[in-house]
């Protein structure tokens, strides 16, 4: 019945048989599409700034402007010779350069090799490490050294950064390089045996290269991670100023875009299966970007029947500055080591 | 005999209660899983669009072999990228659209299609927010 002048207000027509009504009230419904229309823009939101955020982390994270090279062998008064050559099994293309031993009477050697492998975002030189003065040092004590930049890093060929998982390849190559490639110093022959001296992310990827080359005999790690997922998760957010919760969107960015997988590189997995060359774990006691705990768990690891494990844990030392730190002392003990597990050198040619 | 005219006790509702009847529960189901199914279309949208970025990325790849390494990834960026804000537009006019047929169903009456899209479209909301979720309440990747 209508409202209207003398007639009360109009009242609902009494429902007729089916007509589509149901047993919810309608205020309420309306209150909950407010709340999912809330909801949803809520979610889309916050998920596609969450995509977009680690999108553009992850880009940043696989890629670094290589550093220049500021100083040559040259520099310390040593010959060398520039190398090119490319990674086992994808063929990135690699520069270096090869530093051949010093021994008394000013004889040339190339007998024992040491690979010298460089960290993240850095390169041959390692300014940071004392790579380049520390190579120096090696050669003087009658070991050749063969430095070069990783991939994506110095005058290498650009490729994605991935700690260790392909870099690795370039280590190997290194190893092709020294054993089937044009010698940088045909007088000086191709190398007796060859060693290997990695720092940071060089250390953790010599321990991934030597795990499945047995041709590298002697294995120096200083201040290597057992697993790059946990430091990543940690200093990726820290460094970007970015909540931690952040860091699985960015891995999973780098994966996906990149092809990249940072929970794979994992040396502690694979350290066992050095013995039973000789292995020394080098680490900073105030290491706080690589924390202690990993040199002990890729102690543990590679501690199997036959093997032969040092640990050095040097005190005072921050990040990859054990050399830095400890000057002549670590030059001391890396020769020594390297000499008991390499043999002492003979010949050489005079210069 | 004055019979006394009972009062009720309550104002009538006004919404009426009919019996619930197997053709009744039958046309609920119906009107209900229609309401669901109309409101999964964000959803669906929203993982083509997805899928198609995620695939334009990885064709992208694939094409252009001789591209160095900075080409690459500046083209993987930008289609990831595009393809984002893409997804995210699709997904809001999806949403959109969705929530005011919801509107219209609820004036029409027709409130259990109403009520099935809502369910749908809440569920969208959480399977969107759930990537978010995961990466607030996962534990970090232990140590080894």
């Amino acid at each position: 019945m209508p409202a209207g002048p003398g007639r009360g207000p109009a009242r609902p027509a009494s429902p007729s048989p089916g007509t589509k009504l149901a047993t919810t009230p309608r205020a309420p419904l309306v209150l909950v599409r407010r709340l999912t229309a809330l909801f949803l823009a809520l979610s889309g939101v916050l998920t596609v700034g969450y995509a977009g955020i680690a999108i553009y982390a992850a880009s940043r994270l696989v890629y670094e402007a290589p550093k220049p090279i500021g100083r040559t062998p040259a520099a310390l008064g040593l010959a060398f010779s520039p190398v090119t050559f490319e990674s086992r099994g994808d063929h990135v293309r690699l520069q270096g350069w090869f530093i051949p031993g010093v021994l008394p009477h000013r004889r040339l050697t190339a007998e024992r090799v040491i690979i010298a492998v460089h960290g993240l975002r850095a390169n041959r030189e390692d300014r940071d490490a004392g790579m380049l003065d520390l190579c120096g040092q090696l050669a003087r004590h009658g070991f050749a050294v063969l430095a070069f930049d990783m991939r994506g890093m110095g005058r290498s060929a650009a490729a994605p950064l991935s700690m260790g998982i392909n870099e690795q390849r370039d280590v190997l190559g290194a190893v092709d390089s020294l054993r089937a490639g044009p010698p940088p110093y045909r007088a000086l022959g191709r190398p007796r045996v060859v060693g290997g001296w990695g720092v940071s992310m060089g250390a953790s990827t010599l321990l991934l290269a030597a795990s499945q080359e047995p041709a590298i005999r002697v294995v120096a790690a200083d201040s290597a991670y057992a697993a790059a997922a946990p430091l990543l998760e940690r200093e990726v957010p820290r460094k970007g100023g970015l909540p931690a919760a952040f860091s699985p969107g960015i891995l999973l960015a780098a994966r996906v875009l990149f092809g990249v997988d940072f929970y794979r590189a994992r040396p502690v997995d694979v350290v066992s299966r050095l013995a039973p060359r000789p292995v020394l774990f080098i680490h900073g006691l105030r290491d706080d970007y690589v924390p202690v705990v990993n040199v002990l768990y890729l102690a543990a690891a590679a501690r199997v029947p036959g093997s032969h494990v040092q640990v050095w844990l040097v005190p005072e030392a921050r990040h990859a500055q054990a050399f830095r730190t400890m000057g002549q002392v670590y030059v001391r003990r890396i020769v020594s080591f390297f000499d008991r597990a390499l043999g002492p050198a003979t010949g050489g040619v005079q210069q | 005999m004055n019979r006394r005219r009972e009062v009720p006790s309550s104002p009538p509702s006004r919404i009426a209660t009919p019996e619930p009847s197997a053709d009744g529960r039958a046309s609920t189901a119906a009107a209900l899983s229609h309401g669901v199914l109309r409101g999964l279309v964000p959803l669906l949208c929203l993982l083509l669009a997805a899928g198609a970025t995620l695939t334009l990325t990885a064709l992208a790849g694939q094409l252009t072999p001789g591209l160095d390494f900075f080409a690459r990834r500046s083209l993987s960026v930008g289609i990831t990228s595009v393809g984002l804000v893409s997804t995210a537009v699709l997904y809001a006019a999806t949403c959109i659209v969705s929530l005011r047929r919801v509107a219209r169903w609820q004036e029409r009456g027709d409130l259990w299609v109403a009520v099935g899209a809502l369910l749908a479209l809440s569920v969208t909301a959480l399977i969107v927010a759930l990537p978010l979720i995961l990466a607030v309440l996962l534990p970090q990747h232990p140590a080894p």
